[in-house]
């Protein structure tokens, strides 16, 4: 049996074209390759 | 792939970096390992289990984030699972990021060249986002009547399609939430809330299959307890109305066809010739940019053949003479004046070398009288080499030794006046008469203003 009340609350407003600039903006770019660089400068 | 130190395009063959020297071995495996889940999700894209798809792709640019076909497909596939501003951003941060050749870029020009599809998906989302909003609210009606219209702006909303078949469950409306079910499964196989709704769906409709079965046998009784006993057999008049109707019913068909269908098929016809037409003029058209491309190549190879064979024969006008053996005639020469007293073998060297050079390859006149003026002036200076070595001997009347001497010197200058006369003379003595007159005679005639002249006129007397 599922739990309306739960599975309601798993459904998100969806961004509307107008907010799209910012899900650009704050979309998280940083991939393993940016990692592995991050740590070979740390380690130097 | 770049080098991720300096920037420079590199294979990924190479462990190393050409340019900097820096070991990329891990990214050139980063950017395989991305590739991997690239074709994992293009796999699953294709037998449309989006949701999969969708994991695999993020995957592949977690890792590599400039993997530009897995970014442009996972906007492809939120593109169809109606996540409008999802895949707008995909395409926009992969045009951002590789902006020469994208195949984003056709994405994003076709999806804004179409205005009104593309407003009608923001209303959509609109709807939705005021669908969940009264579904939290409790109010169902205006949620489930937003939903549609967000559905029926965007048929492949699979997130409102979800929320629709969410409510249609809590109002126990099992047949309509299965139905938004089916659709969201057309649209994503194997998404993941779908299966589960569904689930719930089969549950309740089993339970909901068993009372409509009985509900059928209540009805099924009720049915025969109408049932009326028969009674006596009577035969069945024929009927011609039914048969009536039926010729009138197939003769409507067929003039329905006829009027209906026939101009139907007729313009297929018309528009599949049409189309073929338009092909083969397409075909012909390529053809004659095919043929006139390739005539002017023609004219152009016709033209670089007429060039050619001019050189050829420009060429061939041009007789190559090597004047090397020429001028290393005019080297030893020159090596033959600046000995002041040269001895006899290199006189007879030089004198030699010049009776034996070959003229006949020169033409050019210059040359020839370059080569004349050298073979005189050696001549004379061995006729006169010979002519000192003979003169002792000629005065010490030692005729017979000086003899062959003179004939050397004569061989080499013909023309020297001094050399002919001695020679006659010498002839003379030794008896040898016809020689010494021949000698005197060429003297009288060819050396007239020399003093011998006159000497071999008073000889000639003589022996005449």
């Amino acid at each position: 049996m599922i739990n309306y009340e739960e599975e309601l609350a798993r459904f998100q407003p969806c961004l509307e074209v107008d907010e799209a600039e910012d899900a650009i903006l704050h979309n998280d770019l940083t991939d393993i390759s940016d990692i592995i660089e991050t740590i070979l400068k740390s380690g130097k | 792939m770049n080098c991720p130190k300096c920037g420079r395009t590199i294979t990924t063959r190479r462990n190393r970096c050409e340019v900097c020297g820096q070991d990329i071995s891990i990214y050139g495996r980063l950017e395989r390992i991305s590739n991997a889940f690239y074709n994992k999700g293009l796999e699953q894209a294709k037998v449309r289990n989006l949701t999969g798809a969708v994991e695999a792709l993020k995957k592949s640019l977690e890792i590599n984030k400039e993997n530009r076909n897995a970014r442009n497909l996972l906007g492809l596939v939120y593109f169809e699972m109606g996540e409008i501003v999802a895949a707008l951003s995909e395409w926009i941060i992969s045009v951002n990021l590789c902006p020469e050749n994208n195949e984003a870029e056709y994405f994003l020009t076709k999806l804004q060249s179409d205005n009104s599809a593309f407003e009608s998906m923001n209303q959509a989302i609109k709807k939705y986002n005021i669908g969940l909003a009264n579904a939290r609210r409790n109010d169902n009606d205006l949620a489930i009547l937003q939903l549609k219209r967000a559905i029926s702006m965007n048929p492949k909303f699979i997130r409102a399609l979800l929320l629709l078949a969410l409510i249609y469950l809590k109002t126990s409306e099992y047949d309509k939430a299965r139905r938004c079910l089916v659709r969201v499964q057309k649209i994503d196989v194997a998404n993941v809330t779908a299966l589960r709704y569904l689930e719930e769906v089969r549950l309740h409709t089993q339970t909901g299959a068993l009372s409509s079965q009985e509900n059928k046998k209540d009805i099924e009784d009720s049915v025969i307890s109408k049932v009326i006993p028969l009674g006596s057999y009577k035969e069945d008049r024929p009927n011609f109305m039914a048969f009536l109707t039926f010729f009138v019913g197939i003769l409507l068909g067929v003039v329905m066809i006829y009027y209906m269908a026939v101009p139907n098929i007729r313009q297929t016809i018309i528009e599949e010739y049409n189309q073929k037409e338009r092909d083969y003029s397409a075909v012909l058209s390529s053809k004659d940019v095919t043929i006139s491309s390739l005539e002017s190549d023609i004219r152009i190879l016709e033209s670089k053949i007429d060039d050619l064979e001019r050189k050829i024969r420009l060429e061939e006008s041009y007789k190559v003479i090597d004047y090397e053996p020429l001028i290393q005639l005019l080297f030893s020469y020159r090596e033959f004046l600046m000995i002041e007293e040269p001895l006899q073998e290199q006189l007879e060297m030089m004198a030699e070398t010049i009776a034996t050079f070959d003229m006949t390859e020169f033409t050019d006149t210059q040359a020839i009288m370059l080569y004349e003026d050298i073979r005189k002036d050696i001549g004379s200076k061995t006729a006169i080499y010979y002519l000192e070595q003979g003169m002792p001997l000629y005065t010490s009347k030692q005729q017979e030794l000086a003899l062959p001497l003179f004939e050397t010197a004569y061989q080499y200058d013909p023309h020297n006046p001094e050399i002919i006369y001695h020679l006659a003379r010498i002839y003379h003595y030794i008896g040898n008469l016809e020689q010494a007159k021949g000698l005197y005679q060429i003297l009288i005639e060819e050396h007239q203003d020399s003093t011998r002249s006159q000497e071999a006129k008073t000889y000639l007397g003589y022996i005449e």
